[in-house]
């Protein structure tokens, strides 16, 4: 006779049961335990709920919460007040740093690629990018489309491959995330500015790739932009444009506060320091 | 019909290993098999057999159920989030939990056959407590788990979950 203990994790209900008592951290890493582990989360669809990997019903339009895994480590897309996400801000996210914590991140294969921004989450992301030009400022957006995907809603890869490849690309940049609460559920709008430059240098911040090494990357270049009108006119020619934008995240919904962002700050710089010391 | 008389009344239940262990009805009734088969069979003072529950486990399933006689039915909750509130098992319960891993997972395969959602729940959260924190390896000894990935497969995976790693 089998041990009790195999009969429960061979009973595919019980073993859910159990994993779905885990915290989310601990879900994500019992997968590597055993092949009955892992199909047990693979397949069940409460457990890929929970681990922000597939959407969860919309109950309520209002009620949406941001992956606390994405959170920690993608801090600054959370952040609501306008402090400036720029490249200084890219520098000091965890993995920047360190080569096999940057290995591991920019793995082709890394799950947060595939994980959904928020819960429920919104079919498109839409993205604005402001351009502050020497003569005049212009805009253009685009959507992109999720239903087609396997995730069939707004995943990590797409927000932080077009923010790197902006931020990276533009030496005076910054960017920010967009939260907006809609009839139909969360609306996410990312918002990339920069100003023209007019002498350039050879523009290389990084001394390594931040790219993700995932052959399906998203480029800005793929990304259909149309550039935006003004309504009472045809051209923004000449003119110069509010380029903020306002989000509903809170930090009820898991948005990061002012306070929270520059106590983040002080301490990624206070690390590096240290790491650069020794 | 007579509430009073009803409610003290006894059943008995007949063990797999063939002992009669005789309870107070209402405590019989937290397994909803229990209260559906004496609704359909009618009480009619004959032994209820439980196949799949010996005598030892039976009598740690009737304590718990002696205990929570009086708690109301469970609420229909499906939510996903109620994740969180994982670790907090009473502390009557969490002592019950306290035996071997052997009986602690004969409890829930009986609380799972019984049909007592809330013995089922103390049992995984249990369970759920002496994975968390812990590594696969730690989590394979813990219940003699073999590792029955390729070591390639398995670095596939960890290599996935990897960023999330702390160090």
């Amino acid at each position: 006779m089998l041990s009790a203990c195999t009969r429960v994790f061979h009973t595919p209900e019980l073993l859910e049961a159990v994993l779905a008592q885990l915290p989310r951290k601990d879900l994500l890493f019992a997968q590597r335990v055993s092949r009955h582990f892992q199909s047990s989360v693979k397949s069940s669809p409460s457990l890929q709920q929970a681990l922000f990997f597939r959407a969860a019903p919309l109950k309520d339009p209002k009620a949406w919460i941001i992956n606390p895994f994405l959170r920690k480590t993608f801090l600054p897309w959370f952040a609501f007040s306008r402090t400036s996400q720029d490249i200084e801000t890219i520098e000091l996210l965890d993995w920047t740093l360190d080569d096999k914590k940057r290995q591991a991140f920019l793995y082709k294969d890394a799950s947060w690629r595939k994980m959904l921004v928020l819960q429920p989450p919104p079919k498109k992301l839409s993205i604005v990018e402001f351009c502050h030009g020497q003569c005049a400022d212009s805009a253009r957006e685009a959507n992109i489309s999720f239903e087609e995907k396997d995730s069939q809603s707004v995943t990590m890869d797409a927000v932080y491959d077009i923010t790197e490849e902006h931020i990276c690309g533009e030496q005076v940049s910054d960017f920010g995330l967009s939260i907006l609460d809609s009839e139909t559920g969360p609306q996410i709008t990312l918002y990339l500015r920069f100003t023209v430059q007019c002498c350039v240098d050879d523009w290389n911040y990084f001394p390594h790739s931040l790219k993700s090494q995932s052959a399906a990357r998203y480029t800005l270049q793929s990304v259909n932009f149309v550039k935006m009108k003004a309504k009472d006119d045809d051209s923004w020619s000449g003119r110069r444009l509010d380029m903020e934008w306002t989000t509903g995240l809170t930090q009820k919904r898991g948005g990061v506060d002012s306070n929270e962002f520059k106590k983040w700050q002080k301490t990624q710089k206070r690390q590096r320091e240290r790491v650069l010391l020794s | 019909m007579a509430a009073t008389s009803a409610d003290a009344k006894k059943v008995t239940l007949t063990t797999s290993d063939n002992a009669d262990l005789t309870v107070e009805r209402e405590v019989a009734e937290r397994s909803i098999l229990i209260k559906n088969l004496l609704e359909d069979i009618g009480d009619n003072g004959d032994a209820i057999p439980i196949p799949n529950v010996n005598e030892a486990v039976m009598k740690k399933v009737l304590e718990w159920c002696e205990q929570h006689r009086k708690d109301p039915p469970a609420s229909q909750d499906d939510d996903a989030d109620s994740r969180k509130k994982s670790t907090d098992i009473d502390e009557w319960d969490q002592k019950f939990m306290q035996v071997d891993q052997e009986m602690l997972f004969e409890i829930i395969l009986a609380a799972n056959y019984l049909d007592i959602k809330a013995l089922l729940d103390v049992g995984c959260k249990t369970v759920a407590n002496m994975i968390k924190g812990k590594s696969p390896d730690e989590i394979r000894k813990t219940f003699n788990i073999q590792n029955d990935f390729t070591p390639e497969e398995e670095d596939q995976i960890r290599r996935e979950n990897e960023w999330a790693e702390d160090r």
